[in-house]
């Protein structure tokens, strides 16, 4: 779960990185080639792009927090087994003596 | 998770996706090209100077010498000599800016009555007034098109999508407009000597335009459909 937790967040993070670096140098070229009126252009998709990144920051979020509680379930589900083991260990170990 | 990446993957081909269209719009020289090969207005100047005169943008032309312009950084006008012919093309970011949008263009000669008024508005280009001395304009917007040459009478028709002029020996005018058209604005005159602005609200007007040698009819293009015929 771990190792699908990084997964997750190391796409996050490139795909974030790869967009607004993107972003940006297309602002920089619109600046160059239209000067102001090219940035008061790139406003919009400005606009859209961090609108945008609101949801999908909630979803990477949502889906952290999903893969933490699975991990915790499995977590649980461990102990609860080894606890059983333990239990059955010490069964027998009770009855060889015996 | 896969439903995640694919979240994440539409929203970064969206937001790019949008940036690159608009990239593509502002540095494309023709990015829509039909609809700016629409809006280009050429003048052919064969005498006197040619001063383009804005708000914002002042553009100086002699023959023979070039041209100059000066532009805001926010609103440009390209403009250049083709074989002869002044070529004004407001850019595709001066049509798509909100900023440039009622900017008014004044094209007009020096010393005479010529006057060329040329209006960008909401993406689309409206011819306003011609004054035509020794000047040749010819407008092709989405609106209209004005193709005027001034020899001796004059034969001038304008729709919503069509404004023609052509010239011949008048010895008189006669001008129907269309009962839905606004207020149009008619200017007589010989080679730019003597100037006789006339405002037509009628349906139907007739006005003398044998004003000899050359006379000058100056037609707003604004009337939804407009109709001058010079009799010789």
């Amino acid at each position: 779960m771990e190792r699908e937790t990084r997964e997750i967040d190391r796409a996050f993070i490139l795909v974030t990185a790869a967009v607004f670096i993107g972003l940006t140098a297309a602002t920089v070229a619109a600046e160059l080639a239209a000067g102001l009126e090219g940035v008061v252009f790139f406003f919009v998709a400005w606009v859209v792009a961090v609108s945008v990144w609101a949801r999908v920051v909630r979803e990477w979020l949502n889906e952290r927090s999903r893969l933490s509680s699975v991990s915790r379930d499995v977590e649980a589900m461990l102990l609860e087994e080894v606890r059983r083991l333990r239990e059955s260990i010490e069964a027998l170990r009770k009855s060889l003596e015996s | 998770m896969a439903s995640f990446y694919g979240k994440l993957a539409l929203a970064a081909l969206a937001v790019l996706g949008l940036a690159s269209v608009l990239l593509a719009v502002l540095l494309a020289p023709h990015p829509l090209s039909l609809a700016l090969e629409a809006r280009r207005f050429n003048v052919t100047l064969t005498s006197g100077n040619l001063v383009i005169v804005s708000r914002s943008v002042s553009i100086s032309v002699e023959p023979g010498r070039g041209v100059t312009v000066y532009d805001s950084p926010l609103c440009r006008i390209r403009v250049g000599m083709d074989k002869g012919v002044l070529v004004v093309e407001p850019s595709a970011r001066y049509l798509f800016n909100p900023f440039c949008w009622g900017m008014r263009v004044v094209i007009g000669v020096p010393g005479r009555v010529a006057n060329l008024s040329l209006n960008v508005d909401a993406g689309s280009v409206v011819l306003e007034d011609v004054t035509v001395g020794r000047l040749q304009a010819r407008l092709v917007a989405s609106t209209a098109r004005l193709n005027a040459t001034i020899t001796e009478s004059m034969v001038l028709e304008a729709t919503a999508s069509t404004v023609r002029a052509r010239v011949s020996a008048p010895k008189s005018a006669r001008i129907v407009v269309d009962a839905s058209s606004s207020t149009l604005s008619l200017v007589l005159g010989s080679r730019g000597a003597r100037v006789q602005p006339v405002r037509v609200t009628a349906s139907s007007f007739s006005v003398r335009c044998g004003v000899a040698p050359g006379p000058l009819v100056l037609v707003s293009a604004r009337a939804s459909s407009v109709r001058v015929v010079c009799e010789g």
